[in-house]
């Protein structure tokens, strides 16, 4: 049986790893498409990414693209898997529930 | 955790759209310009044949040679503007570059070997196997608009061929440019 997420579970931060596992393995997805995306301020979409990055589902890099800074999010191997397993646990909720 | 059966799927739907529009905005921001440019210069390449058919060959030169001038152009303003790095983009390039320079060396071969005889048959010719590499493509990077935009081009290609031979070039230019600068486009405002 698997289980839900605390960390994940919270909208945002769903949203946050959805975002991020829909890209290939590899690929990094960029800070201010993600704000954008989910209509966040900077720091609120920063205090998410800090809670992410503290449980080892994703780093935070910030490098230089044509001479300008870029921040960039990956979600880890880690991270994957337990945003897998919180959308089986809740296929099973909608699963169990139709039983 | 106390989860009900709506939050549930309320969460997924909104997964599942998250992912979709992370995976759109990806494919607009590495096909859009590049459709609006050679949509852009195949409306006016149609067109200006059509008026002007025995400069065909100038003006479809022209084209190519704006088109590759364009792309290699734009392509770093494409790569600067992405919503995501990927670690092997350089040698994905080189494999895309790569398809695509083997299909113009086959496109050569392969006109050598049959021998078109009017610039129509070349020109529809080159057309569908430009799409038959967007098809490709699209599949390849599971990028499936491409999919379909190649289909679309080669059917309005083979309509034009076989049903408006007269007004072939006309015809190409409001449909497949206009398909191609029309996906590009609208990529371009409702995906990215």
């Amino acid at each position: 049986m698997a289980e839900l997420d605390n960390i994940i579970h919270q909208p945002v931060r769903l949203q946050i790893m959805s975002a991020l596992v829909a890209l290939d393995g590899g690929e990094e997805l960029d800070f201010v498409y993600l704000r954008k995306l989910l209509d966040l301020t900077d720091g609120n979409l920063g205090a998410h990414l800090a809670r992410l990055e503290e449980a080892g589902y994703l780093k935070v890099k910030k490098t230089f693209v044509a001479r300008k800074p870029r921040t960039f999010i990956i979600a880890t191997g880690k991270g994957r898997d337990a945003f897998e397993e919180h959308i089986v646990a809740l296929r099973q909720i909608i699963g169990g529930s139709q039983k | 955790m106390n989860v009900t059966n709506d939050d549930a799927v309320q969460s997924l739907a909104q997964v599942e759209q998250t992912m979709a529009r992370t995976r759109k905005a990806v494919a607009a921001a590495y096909s859009s310009p590049l459709l609006i440019l050679w949509g852009l210069l195949w409306v006016a390449a149609y067109t200006a044949t059509h008026f002007y058919l025995k400069y065909a060959d100038v003006i479809f030169g022209v084209m190519a040679g704006v088109g590759l001038l364009g792309s290699f152009l734009v392509w770093p303003r494409v790569k600067r503007n992405l919503p995501v790095k990927e670690p092997v983009e350089e040698k994905m390039n080189l494999r895309v570059g790569a398809l695509w320079g083997s299909l113009f060396i086959y496109i050569f071969i392969w006109l050598s070997i049959f021998a078109p005889v009017n610039g129509m048959q070349i020109n529809a010719f080159v057309c569908t196997a430009v799409m038959f590499a967007y098809v490709i493509t699209g599949l390849w990077f599971a990028a499936y608009f491409m999919v379909w935009l190649g289909f679309a081009v080669t059917a309005t290609t083979l309509a034009g061929f076989y049903l408006l031979p007269a007004y072939y070039c006309l015809w190409m230019a409001v449909t497949a440019g206009g398909l191609l600068l029309g996906t590009g486009l609208y990529l371009h405002v409702r995906w990215r």
